[in-house]
Formats: C-alpha cells, sequence, structure tokens
C-alpha cells in the first residue's frame, strides 16, 4: 500500500515538473515568434486590401474626371497607367521578406499615389467639377481610403518592428536558432515620407 | 543572428551543464537532454569541446533519482528558467515603440474638455447618445479638445478611439465626433464595423451640410448636437439594419467562451498544483525563486477601458475610416 502511494506521488510529481516546464516556457516566449509573425501577416493582409480598395476607386474617378476634363488627356491616362501596372504587379508568396520584390511594390504603389495627386491637382481648375456630387462622394472615399492606408501601414511597421525584435533579442533569437530556423526579418516601409505622400485632398 | 552568439551560448550552456551534472540526470526524461545531444553534434570543427567534455555520460544511465535530487534539480531548473523570464521582460520593456500622443481621459459619452456645451445640452445629449447605445449597441462618444498637440486629426482620432475602445469589442461598432476648436477642424472617426453603415462620402456629408455652416456662426453647440443627430439617425435609419445588430446582440454568447472559461479553470487548478510541488520541493533544497514560475501568465491587456459616470468603452477597434472636415 504505501509503495503504490509513493509510486503515485512520484507520478504527479513528474507530470507537474513537465506542465511546470511547459508553462515557464510559454513564459518565456517560446511562442512568441509565431504569434508575432501571425499579426505581421495580418497586418501585411490589410494593407493589401486598403491599397486594393483604392485601386478600385480609380476606374470611377477617372471617369467622372473625363466628363468635364477630357482634354487633361495626360494626366488621365497616366493615372490609368500607374493603377494598371501597381494591380499587375504579381506579388510572390515570399515578398515579406524578399527585399526586391518589396521594393518593387513600394515603387509601383508609389507611382500610383502621384498619379493620383496629380490628377487631383488639376481639378482644382474645373469649378463645375469640384461641385459635382459624385466627384465630391468620390473624393471623400478617396480622402478615406489614403488614410486608412496610412494606418494600415503604421500597424505593418509596428507589427513587423516587433517581431523582427523579437527574431534578434534574446530570448527570442535563441528559439529562432533552435526552433524556428526558417524564420527571417521582414521588410518594412522604409521610402522617406517624402516619396509616399498621400495627394492632398482639399475642400473648400 | 549569427554563428558567433549562438557559439558563445552553447559554450555558455556547456558551462552550466559541467557544474549542475544532476541537472542532465534530471532532465533527461523529459527528453531535454537527449535533444541537445543532436544539437551539439554539428557544431563546427575545431569548435569549443567545452559541452562535449563537461556533460557526464552517467547522464543516460538509468540511475536512482532520490526525492532530494529531483527536487535540487527543480529548483536549478527553475532558476534557470526564471533568469530566462526576467530576460524576456526586460526585452518587452526595452523595446522602443511608435510615439503616441497624449489622451484626455474618457469621463463620460460627452467629453466636453474645450467647453463648446453648456450643461444642459449636454445632459440632452448624453441621453440621446446612451439611446443609441440601448437601441442598436453602437457607442457615439463627442469629444471637444483644447489642443491637438499638433498631431492631424486623422492620426490623433483613431488611435483615440483605439485607446477608449469604443464600440463593442466583437462589433467595433464605435464612432468619435472630435471637434478641436483651437486647430478648427472637425472629424467623423468610424470604428471599422460600421463603415458600411457609416460610409465616409456620408460623414463627409454630415460635416459638410450640418456641421460646419453652425462652426462658421460662431454656433458650436448647434453644430456638434445636429452632428450627432444625424449620425445617430444614419445609425439607425434603416430599421431593419439596427434590428438585426441588436439580435446578434443576444446570439454574442457563443460555446466557445464556456469551453474556454472551463479550461482556464482546469489550468489555475493545475497551476496551483504547481506551485504548492515546486515550492515544497525547493524549501527541501534551500534555493528560493520558483515562485517566480507563476508570474510569466499575468499577461493580456484586454482592451477595455474604463471611465467614469457609469460609461467605458467596450474594446471596439478603429481603422481610420470617416471624414473630417475644417472651417
Amino acid at each position: 500500500m504505501r509503495l503504490d502511494l509513493s509510486a503515485a506521488w512520484r507520478a504527479l510529481r513528474a507530470l507537474v515538473l513537465v506542465m511546470a516546464a511547459g508553462f515557464v516556457l510559454a513564459g518565456c516566449g517560446i511562442n512568441n515568434i509565431p504569434t508575432y509573425e501571425e499579426a505581421a501577416k495580418a497586418s501585411w493582409s490589410e494593407v493589401l486590401n486598403q491599397y486594393q480598395r483604392r485601386a478600385d476607386l480609380i476606374p470611377n474617378l477617372v471617369e467622372t474626371v473625363k466628363g468635364y476634363a477630357a482634354h487633361e488627356k495626360d494626366v488621365l491616362e497616366g493615372v490609368v497607367e500607374a493603377r494598371a501596372k501597381a494591380t499587375s504587379v504579381q506579388l510572390p508568396p515570399d515578398i515579406l521578406t524578399n527585399p526586391e520584390a518589396f521594393k518593387q511594390f513600394q515603387e509601383s504603389q508609389g507611382a500610383l499615389s502621384g498619379a493620383i495627386g496629380r490628377l487631383l491637382a488639376v481639378v482644382e481648375n474645373y469649378p463645375d467639377l469640384k461641385a459635382n456630387q459624385n466627384f465630391l462622394a468620390l473624393q471623400a472615399q478617396l480622402e478615406g481610403t489614403e488614410n486608412r492606408i496610412a494606418v494600415a501601414r503604421r500597424d505593418y511597421i509596428e507589427a513587423v518592428r516587433r517581431y523582427n525584435t523579437e527574431l534578434k533579442t534574446y530570448p527570442g533569437a535563441l528559439w529562432a536558432r533552435f526552433f524556428y530556423t526558417e524564420n527571417r526579418p521582414m521588410e518594412t516601409f522604409t521610402i522617406e515620407e517624402e516619396k509616399m505622400k498621400t495627394p492632398e485632398v482639399k475642400f473648400n | 543572428m549569427t554563428g558567433k552568439a549562438s557559439d558563445s551560448m552553447r559554450s555558455r550552456r556547456g558551462n552550466v551543464m559541467a557544474s549542475h551534472a544532476p541537472l542532465t540526470l534530471s532532465l533527461s526524461p523529459t527528453g531535454r537532454g537527449d535533444a541537445d545531444r543532436p544539437l551539439r553534434k554539428p557544431s563546427p570543427p575545431g569548435g569549443r569541446g567545452l559541452g562535449e567534455g563537461g556533460v557526464p555520460e552517467i547522464g543516460r544511465e538509468p540511475g536512482r533519482r532520490t526525492e532530494d535530487r529531483a527536487g535540487r534539480a527543480l529548483a536549478t531548473a527553475f532558476v534557470l528558467l526564471s533568469a530566462l523570464f526576467f530576460a524576456l521582460a526586460f526585452t518587452l520593456v526595452a523595446g522602443p515603440a511608435l510615439a503616441e500622443p497624449t489622451f484626455p481621459e474618457l469621463t463620460g459619452r460627452v467629453v466636453d474638455n474645450a467647453d463648446l456645451l453648456p450643461a444642459d445640452v449636454e445632459a440632452d445629449l448624453v441621453a440621446k447618445l446612451e439611446a443609441l447605445e440601448q437601441q442598436s449597441t453602437d457607442q457615439l462618444v463627442v469629444v471637444t479638445l483644447p489642443s491637438l498637440d499638433g498631431n492631424a486629426i486623422e492620426d490623433y482620432g483613431y488611435q483615440l478611439g483605439r485607446h477608449w475602445g469604443i464600440g463593442q469589442k466583437d462589433k467595433n461598432n464605435g464612432v468619435l465626433l472630435i471637434v478641436a476648436p483651437n486647430e478648427r477642424k472637425v472629424r467623423i472617426e468610424v470604428g471599422y464595423g460600421l463603415e458600411g453603415v457609416l460610409p465616409d462620402a456620408v460623414s463627409k456629408l454630415i460635416i459638410e451640410t450640418s456641421i460646419l455652416p453652425r462652426f462658421k456662426a460662431g454656433d458650436f453647440a448647434g453644430g456638434i448636437v445636429r452632428g450627432a443627430e444625424d449620425i445617430v439617425s444614419v445609425l439607425t435609419g434603416d430599421s431593419a439594419e439596427w434590428q438585426q445588430r441588436a439580435l446578434q446582440r443576444g446570439e454574442s454568447e457563443d460555446p466557445t467562451v464556456i469551453v474556454f472559461i472551463v479550461f482556464f479553470i482546469i489550468v489555475t487548478v493545475f497551476i496551483i498544483i504547481m506551485i504548492a510541488a515546486a515550492s515544497s520541493s525547493a524549501a527541501g533544497s534551500g534555493k528560493g525563486g520558483s515562485r517566480r514560475s507563476s508570474s510569466g501568465w499575468s499577461s493580456g491587456s484586454s482592451g477595455w477601458s474604463s471611465g467614469g459616470g457609469g460609461f467605458s468603452g467596450g474594446g471596439g477597434s478603429f481603422g481610420g475610416g470617416g471624414s473630417s472636415g475644417s472651417w
């Protein structure tokens, strides 16, 4: 009887030891790298989502402007071209850890931002267009979308910062070395703000 | 991560093992001692062989495990692991984060820090906003600010909404009406969940037609009240829409919550057992520090923020939806 009891006690103790090790390891952040990685990927999806939303607005915007300023051909075509380029960029699956692909994505979206900016600058010369209800609604949506892009980018930068820091600092670096050897630091938005600056949308 | 750093890490580990031989002995049944072995093998030739020489082979023998030994090993393991834990804690504190503006306190549904509303108008407005939440669970908060501290109102707005957690957590159905009279800016900030009901163009329309004309005439109270009323009427305008949303509120008690609570209770019981066992064995070996192991579990900020006046945000989030205007 006495023997059985002590064996049970020892088994319980072993169980507790294993569980304690599990808990403490979790407390040490063994799960942090995959957790932060997923968070960064989710933030990236939101960035793509908002850029897509902007691209979807552009055909409507171009059509509306055309109705009032058809002879501003260069500017209008510039927007259409930049949009086509930005939406046709093939995003490789490893874009987040591939500096080349990430840079290409940034540049195509930056070019589109610039083209939209030029279009909105031209619009200033057409008071009738600026008073058009349809145009005003589109402008409000575009403004809101640019703001959402800014928020999504900032959230992504923050998520990547956390993930990359975890990969490079102790004890995350230790977990990365032994368990998550495939994980690489992610790319983030590095272009200076001037180049990626959102077009100024003014209401008077 | 460079090879150099991991090499030094490894040799440090080897030293520890050499000086605390019993650790290898008691930990190998959990698989850790064995798991270390193949990892050490492919180390570069001519590398530090310290670890290999230092670990005694008796670690693999089915030796007699006395309770004293197990207790001492447990305590040593806790000391090592809690050191790791503290390293993590310091990492979290040290990491640089993006700068956040300072936010006012959420004192109620109307936070009139710029003093634009007479008391009776404010009380009236609060009643309307309360009715809105009861009807649709949407949270609308009116906030007036003496200063934006140099931030763009778009940057400030979504961060304030997240900070306060306006809107229900599962629906993100919060709206902020922000007025900054000194910067002459107004913004309607719309939570993720209401971007479909209150699109940017509608927010813009409310600002341009209901708010700005009154602000331009100096009637701040009138503009704010009219703007809030318009937002409320848009949010509740489609009765089928808000009734459906009110229905969703009843369904939100899904079974996963109960499963989670049961799981949480089980885990808690185990933690209590663990602490009891750990402290009894640590006391036997005379080494402290085991109690720290539980502190890793007080994690998580729920995103709920509390405010006076019986009102608090439900934990909703914002993604930059809405519209702004200036006068």
